[in-house]
């Protein structure tokens, strides 16, 4: 097999487990590492087919998608801070005030 | 040697993420997901791209992760345990979901490596890279010259986010 479809396939998996993690877990903090292994996930597949098409902007666009993902979970980080402050816990199925 | 290299990885991932799902404290899930993106800046250096392997270990491994750990303990949950069950509906569910988006994915990868879409013919292949002087010099290039408008933006977009932070987790005066 290629590396190039090795590194696909791969990337394909660690979005499904992104994902995954997003569906299964309850913790919040743990649904935040959920997004950031798919944004991982995206970095892999632009960083490959920027291997494969002899291109750099794929690489350019993994930096901005980086410091995006530092901004986000600074964010939404500090926000668990404060829901844990007021809730006492960061579960979700804990947190459902709008929920009713 | 890198294509051996890169598998070991691969496999090395996908355990990693495994535990990273299906962890019971917050805290083991953190530290795998610490080495799955060491493994990750692992595999950028083989495969070529030396700044986003930089990237990856310094802002990634280094100072995201380490604001992923440093708020786990200071929110001290030790009651927080998994709740995975592998029986409910949810799960059924999640499973389903996920598998049949992976299929899609492996699908468009594939099709794409039969017949891609897009030129192949394009001039920064790895020995021109290595002739201009590396990958770290090429990718800043670029980056600083037809990328240079993204960038202010983004760094703007650091500074508001770090006053957002910064205003969120300040404890009221009450």
């Amino acid at each position: 097999m290629e590396t190039g479809t090795i590194l696909h396939l791969l990337s394909a998996y660690l979005f499904c487990m992104g994902l995954l993690t997003l569906i299964l877990r309850r913790n919040a903090i743990v649904m935040l590492m959920g997004i950031e292994l798919m944004l991982n996930a995206v970095n892999l597949s632009f960083v490959t087919f920027s291997r494969e098409l002899s291109q750099l902007s794929g690489q350019v666009q993994v930096f901005f998608i980086i410091t995006i993902a530092a901004a986000e979970s600074a964010v939404g980080l500090s926000i668990l801070v404060n829901v844990y402050r007021n809730f006492g816990s960061i579960k979700t199925d804990k947190v459902m005030s709008m929920r009713g | 040697m890198g294509e051996f290299a890169i598998i070991l990885l691969a496999v090395l991932i996908v355990v990693l993420s495994g535990i990273m799902v299906f962890a019971k404290s917050p805290i083991s899930s953190a530290f795998s997901l610490v080495l799955l993106m060491l493994c990750l800046a692992a595999i950028y250096a083989i495969i070529g791209a030396h700044f986003v392997a930089a990237l990856q270990a310094i802002v990634y491994a280094g100072a995201v992760m380490v604001l992923f750990v440093f708020s786990i303990m200071l929110l001290n949950m030790n009651e927080d345990k998994s709740e995975v069950s592998l029986t409910s509906w949810r799960t059924l569910a999640g499973f389903g979901t996920v598998s049949v988006l992976f299929l899609f994915l492996t699908h468009a990868f594939f099709k794409w490596s039969i017949e891609p879409r897009l030129p192949k013919a394009s001039q920064w292949t790895l020995a021109f890279i290595k002739e201009q002087g590396g990958n770290v010099v090429t990718v800043s290039g670029t980056l600083f010259s037809q990328n240079f408008i993204q960038f202010e933006i983004i760094s703007l977009l650091l500074l508001v986010a770090m006053a957002a932070a910064l205003v969120l987790a300040k404890r009221k005066a009450d």
